[in-house]
Protein backbone atom coordinates (compact mmCIF):
# COMPACT_ATOMS: atom_id res chain seq x y z
CA UNK A 1 0.00 0.00 0.00
CA UNK A 2 1.38 3.33 -0.57
CA UNK A 3 1.82 5.52 2.63
CA UNK A 4 1.18 9.18 1.71
CA UNK A 5 3.99 11.19 3.26
CA UNK A 6 3.44 12.57 6.97
CA UNK A 7 2.04 16.23 6.15
CA UNK A 8 -0.79 18.49 6.98
CA UNK A 9 -2.04 21.56 8.06
CA UNK A 10 -1.30 21.80 11.66
CA UNK A 11 -4.00 24.42 12.51
CA UNK A 12 -7.21 25.39 11.36
CA UNK A 13 -6.89 28.82 10.82
CA UNK A 14 -3.27 28.22 9.28
CA UNK A 15 -5.70 25.91 6.69
CA UNK A 16 -7.93 29.26 6.33
CA UNK A 17 -5.22 31.37 5.69
CA UNK A 18 -3.62 29.32 3.13
CA UNK A 19 -6.77 28.88 1.21
CA UNK A 20 -8.02 32.59 1.47
CA UNK A 21 -4.54 33.19 0.63
CA UNK A 22 -4.81 31.22 -2.60
CA UNK A 23 -7.59 32.99 -3.48
CA UNK A 24 -6.83 36.48 -2.78
CA UNK A 25 -4.31 37.73 -5.69
CA UNK A 26 -3.28 40.73 -7.74
CA UNK A 27 -6.63 40.22 -9.36
CA UNK A 28 -8.30 41.44 -6.41
CA UNK A 29 -7.19 44.85 -5.96
CA UNK A 30 -6.18 45.48 -9.61
CA UNK A 31 -8.59 43.83 -12.00
CA UNK A 32 -11.61 43.54 -9.63
CA UNK A 33 -12.29 47.48 -9.77
CA UNK A 34 -11.09 47.30 -13.39
CA UNK A 35 -13.85 44.88 -14.49
CA UNK A 36 -16.37 46.51 -12.23
CA UNK A 37 -15.71 50.35 -13.09
CA UNK A 38 -17.04 49.97 -16.81
CA UNK A 39 -21.05 49.11 -15.46
CA UNK A 40 -21.20 51.15 -12.34
CA UNK A 41 -22.55 50.08 -9.23
CA UNK A 42 -25.07 47.15 -11.24
CA UNK A 43 -21.74 45.21 -11.75
CA UNK A 44 -22.68 44.28 -8.17
CA UNK A 45 -25.46 42.52 -8.71
CA UNK A 46 -24.16 39.45 -11.08
CA UNK A 47 -21.15 39.39 -9.45
CA UNK A 48 -23.25 38.68 -6.32
CA UNK A 49 -25.71 36.17 -7.45
CA UNK A 50 -22.25 34.34 -9.53
CA UNK A 51 -20.77 34.38 -6.29
CA UNK A 52 -23.75 32.67 -4.63
CA UNK A 53 -24.73 30.72 -7.63
CA UNK A 54 -21.46 29.88 -8.92
CA UNK A 55 -18.64 30.81 -6.86
CA UNK A 56 -19.27 29.10 -3.33
CA UNK A 57 -20.85 26.08 -4.74
CA UNK A 58 -17.56 25.48 -6.83
CA UNK A 59 -15.78 26.36 -3.86
CA UNK A 60 -17.51 23.82 -1.68
CA UNK A 61 -17.46 20.76 -4.72
CA UNK A 62 -13.76 21.37 -4.88
CA UNK A 63 -13.16 21.05 -0.94
CA UNK A 64 -14.96 18.04 -0.98
CA UNK A 65 -13.51 16.70 -3.98
CA UNK A 66 -9.97 17.35 -2.66
CA UNK A 67 -10.59 15.97 0.59
CA UNK A 68 -12.47 12.60 -0.67
CA UNK A 69 -9.60 12.00 -2.99
CA UNK A 70 -7.11 12.69 -0.41
CA UNK A 71 -8.60 9.97 1.27
CA UNK A 72 -7.27 7.49 -1.09
CA UNK A 73 -4.23 9.01 -1.24
CA UNK A 74 -4.24 11.29 -3.99
CA UNK A 75 -3.25 14.65 -3.77
CA UNK A 76 -4.10 15.76 -7.29
CA UNK A 77 -7.09 16.14 -9.52
CA UNK A 78 -5.89 13.07 -12.24
CA UNK A 79 -6.68 10.32 -9.15
CA UNK A 80 -9.36 12.32 -6.96
CA UNK A 81 -11.71 12.41 -10.49
CA UNK A 82 -10.45 8.34 -10.88
CA UNK A 83 -12.14 8.02 -7.26
CA UNK A 84 -15.49 10.06 -7.99
CA UNK A 85 -15.76 7.95 -11.62
CA UNK A 86 -14.82 5.08 -12.40
CA UNK A 87 -14.36 5.68 -16.36
CA UNK A 88 -10.79 5.48 -18.06
CA UNK A 89 -10.89 9.25 -19.18
CA UNK A 90 -11.61 10.70 -15.66
CA UNK A 91 -8.01 10.48 -14.89
CA UNK A 92 -7.27 12.32 -18.22
CA UNK A 93 -9.83 14.79 -17.50
CA UNK A 94 -8.28 15.44 -13.98
CA UNK A 95 -4.59 16.49 -15.51
CA UNK A 96 -6.18 19.81 -15.69
CA UNK A 97 -6.36 20.76 -12.32
CA UNK A 98 -2.54 20.16 -12.63
CA UNK A 99 -1.67 21.36 -16.27
CA UNK A 100 -3.24 24.73 -15.54
CA UNK A 101 -2.17 25.93 -11.94
CA UNK A 102 1.26 25.47 -13.39
CA UNK A 103 1.05 26.82 -16.71
CA UNK A 104 -0.44 30.18 -14.69
CA UNK A 105 2.60 29.94 -12.31
CA UNK A 106 5.11 29.96 -15.04
CA UNK A 107 3.81 33.54 -15.84
CA UNK A 108 2.32 34.67 -12.43
CA UNK A 109 5.52 34.61 -10.56
CA UNK A 110 7.13 36.94 -13.40
CA UNK A 111 4.33 39.78 -13.04
CA UNK A 112 4.53 38.86 -9.26
CA UNK A 113 8.35 39.63 -8.98
CA UNK A 114 7.24 43.08 -10.92
CA UNK A 115 5.18 44.35 -7.45
CA UNK A 116 8.52 43.31 -5.50
CA UNK A 117 10.99 45.37 -7.56
CA UNK A 118 8.03 48.29 -7.52
CA UNK A 119 8.26 48.20 -3.96
CA UNK A 120 11.80 48.61 -3.55
CA UNK A 121 12.22 51.47 -6.20
CA UNK A 122 8.88 53.28 -4.52
CA UNK A 123 11.05 52.57 -1.46
CA UNK A 124 14.30 54.22 -3.17
CA UNK A 125 12.24 56.60 -4.82
CA UNK A 126 14.01 55.70 -8.21
CA UNK A 127 11.22 56.55 -10.33
CA UNK A 128 11.15 59.53 -8.33
CA UNK A 129 10.04 63.05 -10.91
CA UNK A 130 7.92 60.88 -13.42
CA UNK A 131 4.44 62.57 -12.76
CA UNK A 132 2.82 61.12 -15.70
CA UNK A 133 1.06 58.06 -16.72
CA UNK A 134 3.04 58.23 -20.34
CA UNK A 135 6.41 58.92 -17.77
CA UNK A 136 5.26 55.72 -15.51
CA UNK A 137 4.38 53.63 -19.16
CA UNK A 138 7.93 54.34 -19.95
CA UNK A 139 9.53 53.19 -16.58
CA UNK A 140 7.51 50.10 -16.56
CA UNK A 141 8.84 49.47 -20.17
CA UNK A 142 12.31 50.23 -19.33
CA UNK A 143 11.88 48.03 -15.70
CA UNK A 144 10.86 45.33 -17.84
CA UNK A 145 13.89 45.47 -20.41
CA UNK A 146 11.03 46.16 -23.52
CA UNK A 147 13.71 49.02 -25.30
CA UNK A 148 13.20 47.50 -29.16
CA UNK A 149 16.01 44.43 -28.81
CA UNK A 150 15.57 40.93 -29.46
CA UNK A 151 15.40 39.82 -26.22
CA UNK A 152 13.10 42.07 -23.23
CA UNK A 153 15.61 41.74 -20.74
CA UNK A 154 16.90 44.26 -17.71
CA UNK A 155 19.05 43.38 -15.26
CA UNK A 156 17.60 44.35 -12.03
CA UNK A 157 13.97 42.96 -13.09
CA UNK A 158 15.42 39.44 -13.66
CA UNK A 159 16.83 40.16 -10.28
CA UNK A 160 13.72 40.34 -8.46
CA UNK A 161 12.72 38.15 -10.91
CA UNK A 162 14.98 35.02 -9.46
CA UNK A 163 14.61 36.36 -5.83
CA UNK A 164 10.65 35.80 -6.06
CA UNK A 165 11.45 32.49 -7.94
CA UNK A 166 13.61 31.38 -5.49
CA UNK A 167 11.37 32.24 -2.37
CA UNK A 168 8.65 30.23 -3.82
CA UNK A 169 10.52 27.41 -4.32
CA UNK A 170 11.74 27.70 -1.21
CA UNK A 171 8.33 28.06 0.84
CA UNK A 172 6.80 24.96 -1.19
CA UNK A 173 9.89 23.06 -0.74
CA UNK A 174 9.08 22.90 3.15
CA UNK A 175 5.84 21.33 2.44
CA UNK A 176 2.62 22.31 4.15
CA UNK A 177 2.50 22.67 7.44
CA UNK A 178 6.53 24.32 7.82
CA UNK A 179 6.44 26.03 4.02
CA UNK A 180 2.51 27.15 2.94
CA UNK A 181 1.28 27.34 6.58
CA UNK A 182 3.60 29.39 8.32
CA UNK A 183 4.09 31.71 4.97
CA UNK A 184 -0.15 32.22 5.30
CA UNK A 185 -0.45 32.27 8.82
CA UNK A 186 1.77 36.00 8.95
CA UNK A 187 1.71 36.94 5.16
CA UNK A 188 -1.92 36.96 5.16
CA UNK A 189 -2.71 39.08 8.36
CA UNK A 190 0.04 41.38 7.43
CA UNK A 191 -1.70 41.61 3.72
CA UNK A 192 -4.53 42.10 5.35
CA UNK A 193 -3.36 44.87 7.63
CA UNK A 194 -1.70 46.94 4.97
CA UNK A 195 -4.97 47.06 2.81
CA UNK A 196 -7.03 48.18 6.07
CA UNK A 197 -4.06 51.20 6.32
CA UNK A 198 -4.30 52.04 2.84
CA UNK A 199 -8.06 51.93 2.31
CA UNK A 200 -8.53 54.47 5.62
CA UNK A 201 -5.54 56.60 3.69
CA UNK A 202 -7.59 57.06 0.89
CA UNK A 203 -10.71 57.53 2.38
CA UNK A 204 -10.04 60.28 4.14
CA UNK A 205 -7.73 61.98 1.12
CA UNK A 206 -8.58 65.92 0.77
CA UNK A 207 -10.46 67.13 -2.21
CA UNK A 208 -8.09 67.31 -5.25
CA UNK A 209 -9.41 70.05 -7.64
CA UNK A 210 -12.99 69.72 -6.00
CA UNK A 211 -13.25 66.04 -6.35
CA UNK A 212 -13.46 63.84 -3.44
CA UNK A 213 -12.80 60.44 -2.96
CA UNK A 214 -17.28 59.97 -2.72
CA UNK A 215 -16.56 60.59 -6.59
CA UNK A 216 -14.20 57.95 -7.09
CA UNK A 217 -16.51 55.29 -4.62
CA UNK A 218 -19.60 56.64 -6.75
CA UNK A 219 -17.52 54.93 -10.20
CA UNK A 220 -18.52 51.55 -8.11
CA UNK A 221 -21.29 52.14 -5.88
CA UNK A 222 -23.58 54.37 -8.45
CA UNK A 223 -25.98 52.85 -10.72
CA UNK A 224 -26.75 55.51 -13.58
CA UNK A 225 -28.32 52.39 -15.85
CA UNK A 226 -29.85 49.79 -14.53
CA UNK A 227 -30.43 48.58 -18.16
CA UNK A 228 -26.91 47.17 -18.32
CA UNK A 229 -27.88 44.14 -16.70
CA UNK A 230 -29.92 43.31 -19.78
CA UNK A 231 -27.08 42.73 -21.66
CA UNK A 232 -24.47 39.65 -21.82
CA UNK A 233 -21.49 41.52 -21.15
CA UNK A 234 -22.04 42.19 -17.17
CA UNK A 235 -22.82 39.09 -16.54
CA UNK A 236 -20.03 37.65 -18.16
CA UNK A 237 -17.40 39.68 -16.77
CA UNK A 238 -19.10 39.22 -13.09
CA UNK A 239 -19.00 35.45 -13.39
CA UNK A 240 -15.12 35.42 -14.44
CA UNK A 241 -14.00 37.79 -12.17
CA UNK A 242 -15.59 35.13 -9.38
CA UNK A 243 -13.50 32.12 -10.99
CA UNK A 244 -10.76 34.49 -11.00
CA UNK A 245 -10.95 35.60 -7.52
CA UNK A 246 -11.82 32.21 -5.75
CA UNK A 247 -8.94 30.98 -7.49
CA UNK A 248 -11.49 27.64 -8.58
CA UNK A 249 -11.32 25.70 -11.49
CA UNK A 250 -7.89 25.73 -10.99
CA UNK A 251 -7.10 22.82 -9.01
CA UNK A 252 -5.36 24.66 -6.20
CA UNK A 253 -7.67 24.03 -3.85
CA UNK A 254 -8.54 20.31 -4.48
CA UNK A 255 -4.75 19.93 -3.54
CA UNK A 256 -5.04 21.87 -0.50
CA UNK A 257 -8.31 20.03 0.71
CA UNK A 258 -6.65 16.60 -0.06
CA UNK A 259 -4.79 17.19 3.14
CA UNK A 260 -7.66 17.14 5.51
CA UNK A 261 -8.66 14.07 7.78
CA UNK A 262 -12.09 12.64 6.41
CA UNK A 263 -14.28 13.82 9.18
CA UNK A 264 -12.69 17.86 9.25
CA UNK A 265 -14.51 20.40 8.47
CA UNK A 266 -15.56 21.86 5.12
CA UNK A 267 -18.15 23.88 4.81
CA UNK A 268 -17.18 26.24 7.37
CA UNK A 269 -13.96 26.48 6.55
CA UNK A 270 -14.58 26.59 2.59
CA UNK A 271 -16.76 29.88 3.80
CA UNK A 272 -14.35 31.82 5.98
CA UNK A 273 -12.29 31.37 2.92
CA UNK A 274 -14.14 32.78 0.73
CA UNK A 275 -15.73 35.78 3.13
CA UNK A 276 -12.24 36.78 3.57
CA UNK A 277 -11.87 36.92 -0.20
CA UNK A 278 -14.94 38.98 -0.44
CA UNK A 279 -13.30 41.20 2.33
CA UNK A 280 -10.01 41.92 0.38
CA UNK A 281 -11.70 42.41 -3.04
CA UNK A 282 -14.61 44.63 -2.69
CA UNK A 283 -14.25 46.18 0.54
CA UNK A 284 -10.29 47.26 0.43
CA UNK A 285 -9.99 46.27 -3.70
CA UNK A 286 -12.21 48.42 -4.05
CA UNK A 287 -11.69 51.36 -2.00
CA UNK A 288 -8.15 51.88 -3.40
CA UNK A 289 -6.83 52.02 -6.51
CA UNK A 290 -10.24 53.54 -8.42
CA UNK A 291 -11.25 55.99 -6.02
CA UNK A 292 -7.58 57.61 -5.39
CA UNK A 293 -7.24 57.55 -9.64
CA UNK A 294 -10.50 59.38 -9.55
CA UNK A 295 -9.62 61.69 -7.14
CA UNK A 296 -6.46 62.30 -8.75
CA UNK A 297 -7.00 62.25 -12.70
CA UNK A 298 -10.68 62.97 -12.89
CA UNK A 299 -13.08 60.40 -13.92
CA UNK A 300 -12.79 60.04 -17.46
CA UNK A 301 -8.67 59.93 -17.08
CA UNK A 302 -9.40 57.34 -14.33
CA UNK A 303 -11.86 55.23 -16.28
CA UNK A 304 -9.48 55.36 -19.34
CA UNK A 305 -6.59 54.14 -17.41
CA UNK A 306 -8.69 51.43 -15.94
CA UNK A 307 -9.84 50.19 -19.42
CA UNK A 308 -6.29 50.35 -20.64
CA UNK A 309 -5.38 46.90 -18.49
CA UNK A 310 -4.69 45.89 -14.88
CA UNK A 311 -1.10 46.67 -14.94
CA UNK A 312 -1.45 50.53 -16.04
CA UNK A 313 -4.16 50.87 -13.23
CA UNK A 314 -1.57 49.78 -10.48
CA UNK A 315 2.11 50.55 -12.08
CA UNK A 316 1.51 53.58 -14.09
CA UNK A 317 -1.58 55.94 -12.36
CA UNK A 318 -0.76 54.70 -8.84
CA UNK A 319 2.96 55.55 -8.64
CA UNK A 320 2.10 59.00 -10.27
CA UNK A 321 -0.60 59.29 -7.41
CA UNK A 322 2.20 58.25 -4.82
CA UNK A 323 4.44 61.09 -5.56
CA UNK A 324 1.80 63.51 -5.08
CA UNK A 325 0.12 62.27 -1.34
CA UNK A 326 1.88 63.09 1.65
CA UNK A 327 3.97 60.41 2.77
CA UNK A 328 3.74 58.83 -0.38
CA UNK A 329 6.81 56.98 -0.41
CA UNK A 330 5.75 54.90 2.34
CA UNK A 331 2.12 54.88 0.81
CA UNK A 332 3.63 53.60 -1.99
CA UNK A 333 6.01 50.47 -0.84
CA UNK A 334 2.84 49.94 1.26
CA UNK A 335 0.52 49.05 -1.90
CA UNK A 336 3.33 46.98 -3.52
CA UNK A 337 4.04 45.77 -0.74
CA UNK A 338 0.94 44.02 -0.48
CA UNK A 339 0.44 43.40 -3.97
CA UNK A 340 3.60 40.96 -3.73
CA UNK A 341 2.20 39.59 -0.45
CA UNK A 342 -0.89 38.75 -2.60
CA UNK A 343 0.52 37.46 -5.51
CA UNK A 344 2.74 34.98 -2.98
CA UNK A 345 0.38 33.62 -1.53
CA UNK A 346 -1.37 32.60 -4.48
CA UNK A 347 2.12 31.67 -6.63
CA UNK A 348 2.96 29.19 -3.46
CA UNK A 349 0.01 26.83 -4.32
CA UNK A 350 0.35 26.97 -8.02
CA UNK A 351 3.37 24.23 -8.46
CA UNK A 352 1.88 21.96 -5.19
CA UNK A 353 -0.37 20.27 -7.61
CA UNK A 354 2.18 19.14 -9.94
CA UNK A 355 4.28 18.36 -6.68
CA UNK A 356 2.22 16.43 -5.10
CA UNK A 357 1.17 14.57 -8.82
CA UNK A 358 4.89 13.78 -9.03
CA UNK A 359 5.37 12.51 -5.12
CA UNK A 360 1.91 10.68 -5.01
CA UNK A 361 1.38 9.13 -7.91
CA UNK A 362 4.64 8.85 -9.64
CA UNK A 363 5.89 7.87 -6.00
CA UNK A 364 9.12 10.09 -6.55
CA UNK A 365 10.78 11.35 -3.40
CA UNK A 366 9.82 15.23 -2.40
CA UNK A 367 13.61 16.23 -2.84
CA UNK A 368 13.60 14.92 -6.09
CA UNK A 369 9.98 16.45 -7.10
CA UNK A 370 10.70 19.60 -5.81
CA UNK A 371 13.91 19.53 -7.60
CA UNK A 372 12.12 18.75 -11.41
CA UNK A 373 9.29 20.75 -10.68
CA UNK A 374 11.98 23.86 -9.75
CA UNK A 375 14.36 22.79 -12.96
CA UNK A 376 11.39 22.61 -15.52
CA UNK A 377 9.28 25.53 -14.02
CA UNK A 378 12.21 27.79 -14.30
CA UNK A 379 13.40 26.77 -17.68
CA UNK A 380 9.35 27.76 -18.87
CA UNK A 381 9.94 30.66 -17.36
CA UNK A 382 12.55 32.35 -19.41
CA UNK A 383 10.76 32.62 -22.57
CA UNK A 384 8.11 34.44 -20.56
CA UNK A 385 10.88 36.87 -19.62
CA UNK A 386 12.89 37.54 -22.59
CA UNK A 387 9.61 37.55 -25.38
CA UNK A 388 7.08 39.25 -23.06
CA UNK A 389 6.84 41.87 -25.57
CA UNK A 390 5.41 39.26 -27.85
CA UNK A 391 2.65 38.40 -25.94
CA UNK A 392 3.93 34.92 -24.77
CA UNK A 393 2.45 35.90 -21.19
CA UNK A 394 -1.14 37.02 -22.94
CA UNK A 395 -1.41 33.92 -25.20
CA UNK A 396 -0.80 31.84 -22.17
CA UNK A 397 -3.24 33.14 -20.08
CA UNK A 398 -5.84 33.10 -22.75
CA UNK A 399 -5.63 29.11 -23.03
CA UNK A 400 -5.16 28.18 -19.29
CA UNK A 401 -6.07 31.08 -17.55
CA UNK A 402 -9.09 31.91 -19.16
CA UNK A 403 -10.40 29.44 -21.53
CA UNK A 404 -8.87 26.31 -19.64
CA UNK A 405 -10.22 27.25 -16.06
CA UNK A 406 -14.22 27.93 -17.15
CA UNK A 407 -13.48 24.19 -19.36
CA UNK A 408 -12.41 22.53 -16.10
CA UNK A 409 -14.67 24.48 -14.08
CA UNK A 410 -17.36 22.73 -16.24
CA UNK A 411 -16.01 19.46 -16.57
CA UNK A 412 -15.45 19.07 -12.52
CA UNK A 413 -19.18 20.25 -11.62
CA UNK A 414 -20.30 17.53 -14.32
CA UNK A 415 -18.32 14.74 -13.05
CA UNK A 416 -19.07 16.00 -9.24
CA UNK A 417 -22.64 17.08 -9.72
CA UNK A 418 -24.11 14.60 -12.58
CA UNK A 419 -21.49 11.84 -12.70
CA UNK A 420 -20.67 11.03 -8.96
CA UNK A 421 -23.87 12.18 -7.84
CA UNK A 422 -25.53 15.37 -6.02
CA UNK A 423 -27.00 12.99 -3.17
CA UNK A 424 -23.42 11.73 -2.96
CA UNK A 425 -21.55 14.96 -2.85
CA UNK A 426 -23.76 16.44 -0.40
CA UNK A 427 -23.10 13.31 2.11
CA UNK A 428 -19.49 13.67 1.72
CA UNK A 429 -20.13 17.44 1.47
CA UNK A 430 -21.06 17.55 5.26
CA UNK A 431 -18.86 14.91 7.21
CA UNK A 432 -17.72 15.93 10.04
CA UNK A 433 -19.08 19.64 8.99
CA UNK A 434 -19.87 22.97 11.12
CA UNK A 435 -22.06 24.22 8.86
CA UNK A 436 -24.97 22.49 7.98
CA UNK A 437 -25.37 24.37 4.09
CA UNK A 438 -29.25 25.97 3.04
CA UNK A 439 -30.91 23.01 1.28
CA UNK A 440 -31.34 25.33 -1.66
CA UNK A 441 -27.90 25.31 -2.36
CA UNK A 442 -28.04 21.37 -3.27
CA UNK A 443 -30.45 22.05 -5.83
CA UNK A 444 -28.23 25.29 -7.45
CA UNK A 445 -25.33 22.55 -6.88
CA UNK A 446 -27.28 20.11 -8.95
CA UNK A 447 -28.51 21.66 -11.98
CA UNK A 448 -28.02 25.90 -11.51
CA UNK A 449 -23.98 25.18 -11.57
CA UNK A 450 -23.33 22.51 -14.19
CA UNK A 451 -25.61 24.16 -16.84
CA UNK A 452 -24.52 27.85 -16.18
CA UNK A 453 -20.60 26.24 -16.56
CA UNK A 454 -21.79 24.43 -20.11
CA UNK A 455 -23.10 27.79 -21.20
CA UNK A 456 -20.32 29.97 -20.16
CA UNK A 457 -18.10 27.32 -22.14
CA UNK A 458 -20.40 27.44 -25.18
CA UNK A 459 -19.90 31.36 -24.81
CA UNK A 460 -16.51 31.78 -23.78
CA UNK A 461 -15.89 28.85 -27.55
CA UNK A 462 -17.91 31.44 -29.51
CA UNK A 463 -16.57 34.39 -28.17
CA UNK A 464 -13.11 34.43 -29.40
CA UNK A 465 -11.97 31.07 -29.79
CA UNK A 466 -11.44 30.68 -33.19
CA UNK A 467 -9.98 34.35 -33.16
CA UNK A 468 -7.52 33.24 -30.34
CA UNK A 469 -6.67 29.42 -32.64
CA UNK A 470 -5.92 32.03 -35.49
CA UNK A 471 -4.02 34.79 -34.06
CA UNK A 472 -6.02 37.59 -35.21
CA UNK A 473 -4.98 40.83 -34.57
CA UNK A 474 -1.67 40.01 -33.51
CA UNK A 475 1.52 41.21 -35.45
CA UNK A 476 3.05 38.52 -37.77
CA UNK A 477 6.33 38.48 -35.74
CA UNK A 478 5.24 37.80 -32.77
CA UNK A 479 3.13 34.19 -34.56
CA UNK A 480 6.46 32.00 -33.98
CA UNK A 481 6.54 33.21 -30.35
CA UNK A 482 2.71 32.58 -29.78
CA UNK A 483 3.05 29.10 -31.26
CA UNK A 484 6.41 28.74 -28.56
CA UNK A 485 3.73 29.30 -25.64
CA UNK A 486 1.73 26.80 -27.03
CA UNK A 487 4.57 24.26 -27.62
CA UNK A 488 5.48 24.97 -23.81
CA UNK A 489 2.01 24.65 -22.86
CA UNK A 490 1.51 21.00 -24.93
CA UNK A 491 4.52 19.52 -23.76
CA UNK A 492 3.07 20.13 -20.15
CA UNK A 493 0.36 18.09 -21.39
CA UNK A 494 2.08 15.39 -22.84
CA UNK A 495 4.29 14.54 -19.85
CA UNK A 496 1.05 14.73 -17.66
CA UNK A 497 -0.59 12.14 -19.72
CA UNK A 498 2.39 10.41 -19.72
CA UNK A 499 2.45 10.40 -16.04
CA UNK A 500 -1.28 9.16 -15.65
CA UNK A 501 -0.62 6.82 -17.98
CA UNK A 502 2.74 5.83 -16.45
CA UNK A 503 1.43 5.83 -12.72
CA UNK A 504 -1.86 3.31 -13.86
CA UNK A 505 0.39 1.07 -15.11
CA UNK A 506 3.45 0.74 -12.97
CA UNK A 507 1.36 0.64 -9.93
CA UNK A 508 -2.42 -0.20 -10.30
CA UNK A 509 -3.64 -1.65 -7.09
CA UNK A 510 -2.72 1.95 -5.51
CA UNK A 511 -5.85 2.93 -7.71
CA UNK A 512 -7.83 0.01 -6.97
CA UNK A 513 -7.94 0.41 -2.84
CA UNK A 514 -11.73 0.38 -2.60
CA UNK A 515 -11.59 1.56 1.09
CA UNK A 516 -10.31 5.12 1.79
CA UNK A 517 -6.95 4.83 4.10
CA UNK A 518 -7.39 5.95 7.13
CA UNK A 519 -6.26 9.62 7.44
CA UNK A 520 -6.62 10.04 10.57
CA UNK A 521 -3.77 7.64 11.27
CA UNK A 522 -2.39 8.64 7.86
CA UNK A 523 -1.82 12.36 8.41
CA UNK B 1 -22.67 59.01 -4.64
CA UNK B 2 -26.10 59.69 -3.97
CA UNK B 3 -28.06 58.47 -0.63
CA UNK B 4 -28.71 55.44 -2.42
CA UNK B 5 -25.19 54.83 -3.78
CA UNK B 6 -24.15 55.20 -0.07
CA UNK B 7 -26.69 52.69 1.21
CA UNK B 8 -25.99 49.94 -1.16
CA UNK B 9 -22.33 49.93 -0.35
CA UNK B 10 -23.44 50.17 3.06
CA UNK B 11 -25.70 46.96 2.48
CA UNK B 12 -23.23 45.01 0.72
CA UNK B 13 -20.09 45.89 3.09
CA UNK B 14 -21.99 44.86 6.29
CA UNK B 15 -22.82 41.44 4.49
CA UNK B 16 -19.36 40.74 3.94
CA UNK B 17 -18.32 41.66 7.06
CA UNK B 18 -21.09 40.12 9.22
CA UNK B 19 -20.11 36.80 7.31
CA UNK B 20 -16.40 37.71 8.16
CA UNK B 21 -17.86 37.75 11.87
CA UNK B 22 -20.49 34.70 11.25
CA UNK B 23 -17.53 32.42 9.83
CA UNK B 24 -15.06 33.12 12.54
CA UNK B 25 -16.82 33.28 15.89
CA UNK B 26 -18.22 30.26 14.89
CA UNK B 27 -15.12 28.25 13.87
CA UNK B 28 -13.30 30.09 17.46
CA UNK B 29 -16.24 28.78 19.40
CA UNK B 30 -16.69 25.54 17.75
CA UNK B 31 -12.30 25.01 18.43
CA UNK B 32 -12.85 26.46 22.14
CA UNK B 33 -15.25 23.61 22.61
CA UNK B 34 -13.16 21.10 20.79
CA UNK B 35 -10.33 22.01 23.01
CA UNK B 36 -12.29 22.50 26.31
CA UNK B 37 -13.81 18.39 25.71
CA UNK B 38 -9.77 17.61 24.71
CA UNK B 39 -8.49 19.09 28.17
CA UNK B 40 -11.35 17.21 30.03
CA UNK B 41 -10.95 13.96 28.33
CA UNK B 42 -7.05 14.12 29.25
CA UNK B 43 -8.12 15.13 32.59
CA UNK B 44 -10.20 11.84 33.78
Amino acid sequence: MHIRRADGWATRFGLIMAMAGNAIGLGNFLRFPGKAVPFGGAFMVPYLLALVLLGIPLMWMEWTIGRHGGGYGHGSTPGMFHRLWRHPIAKYLGIFGVLLPAMVGVYYIYIESWSLGYAWQTMTGSYWGQTSNEEMGRVFSTYLGMNGGFFSFNAVSYFFFLLTFALNIFVFSRGISKGIEIVAKYCMPTLLIIGVILAVRVLTLPPVEGRTISDGLAQLWRVDDWGVLLKSDVWIAAAGQIFFSLSVGLGMIHTYASYLKKREDITLSGLASCATNEFAEVILGGTIAIPAAVLFFGVAQAKLTASAGTFSLGFFALPVIFQQMPAGQLFGTLWFLLLFLAGLTSSMAMFTPLLVFLEDELQQTQKRSVMLVGAAVFLMMQPMVLFIHHGMVDEIDYWVGEFGLVLFAAIETVVFSWVFGMTKGWKEMHLGSDLKIPSFLYYVMKYVTPTFMILLVAWWAYDGLIDHVFMKGVAEASHPYRWLARFIILSMAAFLVWGVRHAWKTHPKFFEEVEPLQQEDAV
Amino acid sequence: MTVLSWLYMGVVWVGILALNIFCFLRIFRRNKTKDDAESRANGS
